[in-house]
């Protein structure tokens, strides 16, 4: 079994387990079923839906079970606080690619290549605060890096009961479009998890 | 500029991680949008003396990422 993530209470479900440790639940799935990070997040996915106050470790730890109780029983009161600040809260997430930059001549020389690249981190950061202004009003927001170079990538926690309504709001005020991006992708919803901040120590 | 208009799509967590088909040069690039870190150490030994030790710390990533990562400490 892998642990996947923790839970005030509640069902879990089938064929995932639950340990008690401190008050906590320790979710854990079968090793078969949790071998990648992909797999986890589908996991995550299934748990969220099933019990409301599970949050999910990042999808790319494997952490084991007898390290994972340790860590729940030092530090079960910052767990307990994390889930219950995040545990009814989704992540939607927003993806937008820059638009091409158009190049002059002198992009070909190495000069024009450097003023290419530093126009396009100052479109970057322009796109970053321009959606950072627009969900800032619907939400807590984080931003992250992008996947790829030419794409800015911001967070939004909302309350699970308000996904909805919220998606319908993000997509009035972006189907507007804007000069700054080309391609928008808005996906979720998600277990928080540009939020969760596990206390490891 | 393109005069294309800009593309709106909304896909639920499910769809997202269906459509995740990634080119190599996609791979590359995420991961030097993340950084990469490298750590190596190479001992060279002759009947049990050693005689050349190489350390090798590399890390790779791209400049904007680094610059937020990177605290202040001015």
């Amino acid at each position: 079994m892998i642990p996947i993530g923790l839970a005030r209470e509640g069902p879990v479900l089938s064929p995932c387990c639950a340990l008690s440790c401190a008050g906590l639940h320790l979710v854990c799935a079968p090793r078969a079923m949790a071998g990648d990070a992909r797999s986890r997040v589908r996991l995550h996915l299934a748990a969220m839906r099933h019990c409301e106050t599970f949050l999910p470790l990042p999808p790319a730890a494997v952490i084991a079970i007898d390290e994972a109780l340790a860590w729940c029983g030092r530090r079960t009161n910052a767990l307990a606080e994390e889930i219950d600040r995040l545990g009814r809260q989704r992540q939607l997430t927003v993806s937008a690619r820059l638009v091409a930059p158009s190049l002059p001549d002198a992009a070909e020389t190495g000069a024009g290549w450097l003023r290419a690249r530093r126009d396009a981190s100052a479109h970057r950061a322009r796109l970053r605060t321009v959606l950072t202004q627009m969900m800032s009003l619907l939400g807590e927001v984080r931003c992250i890096p992008g996947r790829l170079q030419d794409e800015v990538q911001v967070n939004l926690l909302v309350p699970a009961a308000e996904t909805h309504p919220v998606l319908h709001e993000l997509h009035e005020r972006l189907r507007i479009g804007d000069a700054l991006w080309s391609a928008c992708t808005v996906t979720g919803p998600w277990p928080p998890y540009a939020f969760i901040s596990w206390e490891t120590a | 500029m393109t005069d294309s208009a800009p593309i709106l799509q909304f896909a639920t967590a499910e769809d997202a991680l269906q459509s995740c088909n990634r080119r190599l040069v996609d791979v590359v690039d995420a991961l030097l949008s993340q950084g990469i870190a490298i750590r190596g150490e190479l001992w060279l030994t002759v009947a049990d003396v050693d005689l050349v030790f190489l350390g090798l710390d590399l890390l790779l990533a791209n400049p904007d990422r680094l610059q937020r990562t990177v605290p202040d400490t001015a």
